[in-house]
């Protein structure tokens, strides 16, 4: 990149009801929040820092409140990365604000979440309505750690990442994808590739204890080149292709999608694209978030 | 743009697997028969249920275990095309071997990271002539075996309860004792319809590396069987 030449991002995303969970009466338990430059007064080739922030609330019955979960952790997420990228925006050397970003920013998010689980709770404490509805799926252990422990009706993953002028940093815990795609359309994990460890519905959580363990963080320097899209999908979109290389085209098609179409067609279309994925594929919940660089060739919409 | 982004879609994978006992005393008072029954009367059930949740791709095998362990349905094979053959009684009761040939078969590199988790229903009236805990073992130390949901069906009062408790793997849930036909057909058909349809479920939560975990949500047992009709009903 020439330092006369901003980056600069435009963002949308969506977030569908799983076609499993529309057939079990349930809600979606994902959430999607972004704050981009225009949302914030800047315009969109300003060079403010663009950020967003994807989260998917388990679907298992302990787990009774983790749509609300998942809302307050994209919100949590929107808030301390934008206050990171702001603290950070001078820093000189990119390895402290790595180290910074390495060491403080899984607590604080942990931390935080769970602030705002306490707040939630606080203002409207676990009903015996809903005790009595988590009865009827959940075993008799689960509810007796739900009595111990409430906050763990909350549990939700967790992937954010925010894109400034000098570097894209990503933050994950749980299972879900965080991919960039070129200018060629090639696409690849970036840069936490898929955790061998979680299979068969099992993902580390905000409500893990000592969750901030579990949260992984990676930043990249924007030297010659930063990708032309940022993905971030909850793990219903993976899923719901045959194999990885299903879910690595799909960054490239919704980049080739955003160039021909524009981005203003593309969040029109891209509910309307996931619930059919769900339906073919996982039927569970789908959400993904979408930042492009605005010097691509496109109409100029905005989301 | 008129094609979805991405790749191929398809429905997640699940694999349920029989674990028959087909041990010379699974001859006497026509337990056998009465297993291949069971199955038999359950794979309409289990077909409904397969078509009522369209995101799993439910996939069927079946292990047999008497002199050694053999697969009596190797291949997985989708719900709507299983057929029951029956299987025959006699030999010893090698379930150690029938856990090695799970074990082998649930290998990341032949379970796809995108499948369910895989249910494995044993079914045995007697005790273990081989090294049981070392065939449990080789299965727990796979990732997916450690993540199935295993159910096991005592059938009588000489089955190992303790052997099947092991093979749970969680204090919660307990062997189902059928000592009767009836009760056979009505176990068989609840892990058939009633687990298969949790596990068909993509509801996620939160890792636990006790292999105590249970990571789908299994429903209410049925009843105990109502008394048998004679003595002759008793296994």
């Amino acid at each position: 990149m020439h330092d006369d030449q901003l980056l600069a991002w435009r963002i949308t995303g969506a977030t569908v009801r799983g076609a499993s969970h529309r057939r079990s009466d349930l809600p979606n338990q994902d959430a999607l929040a972004w704050r981009s430059p225009a949302a914030s007064g800047a315009p969109a080739a300003s060079g403010a820092p663009a950020v967003l922030a994807i989260a998917d609330g388990h679907g298992s019955p302990l787990y009774i409140r983790s749509d609300r979960g998942a809302r307050i952790a994209v919100h949590t997420a929107i808030a301390l990365l934008a206050d990171f990228a702001a603290a950070h925006a001078t820093t000189p050397a990119l390895s402290a604000v790595k180290r910074v970003a390495a060491e403080r920013l899984p607590r604080d998010l942990v931390l935080t979440w769970n602030q705002g689980v306490a707040a939630d709770l606080a203002a409207e404490p676990i009903s015996e309505r809903e005790i009595a509805a988590a009865k009827i799926r959940a075993p008799r252990a689960a509810l007796d750690r739900l009595a111990d422990d409430p906050r763990l009706a909350y549990g939700a993953t967790l992937l954010a990442a925010v894109l400034t002028q000098r570097y894209l940093l990503a933050v994950q815990l749980g299972d879900g994808d965080i991919l960039t795609v070129n200018d060629d359309g090639t696409a690849a994990h970036w840069p936490l590739a898929p955790d061998p460890l979680l299979i068969a519905n099992e993902t580390t959580s905000l409500c893990s204890p000592d969750a901030w363990r579990h949260v992984r963080t990676y930043l990249q320097p924007v030297h010659a080149a930063a990708p032309q899209l940022v993905l971030l999908a909850t793990d219903g979109y993976a899923n719901s292709f045959v194999d990885q290389g299903g879910l690595l085209q799909a960054g490239g098609d919704m980049l080739t999608a955003i160039r021909d179409e524009g981005l203003a067609a593309v969040s029109r279309q891209l509910p309307a694209w996931l619930r059919a994925t769900s339906a073919a594929g996982s039927g569970d919940d789908i959400t993904v978030a979408l930042a492009v660089r605005a010097g691509d060739p496109q109409p100029s919409a905005q989301p | 743009m008129s094609k979805l982004p991405g790749g191929a879609l398809a429905s997640r994978p699940l694999h349920f697997v029989w674990i028959a006992d087909c041990s010379g005393s699974m001859g006497l008072d026509g337990k056998i028969q009465a297993l291949n029954n069971a199955i038999r009367e359950a794979i309409p059930h289990m077909q409904q249920v397969a078509a009522e949740n369209p995101n799993a791709q439910v996939l069927v095998r079946a292990v047999a275990f008497s002199d050694g362990a053999r697969w009596h349905l190797a291949q997985p094979t989708p719900v709507a095309d299983f057929r029951w053959q029956d299987l025959k009684a006699g030999g010893v009761t090698d379930m150690g071997q029938a856990m090695k040939l799970l074990a082998e078969q649930l290998q990341p590199e032949t379970m796809p990271a995108r499948a369910l988790p895989p249910v494995l229903v044993l079914i045995s009236d007697g005790q273990p002539t081989d090294k049981f805990d070392t065939g449990l073992q080789a299965l727990m130390e796979q990732p997916w075996g450690k993540k199935a949901v295993r159910i096991a069906i005592a059938i009588g009062d000489d089955a190992d309860l303790n052997v099947l408790q092991k093979f749970i793997g969680h204090p919660e849930f307990k062997p189902l004792q059928a000592n009767n036909a009836d009760a056979l057909v009505r176990y068989i058909k609840w892990a058939s319809t009633e687990v298969l349809k949790s596990a068909s479920s993509p509801a996620s939560q939160v890792l636990d590396a006790r292999e105590s975990a249970v990571n789908v949500p299994l429903p209410a047992v049925p009843e105990a069987a109502p008394g048998p009709e004679s003595a002759a009903d008793v296994w």
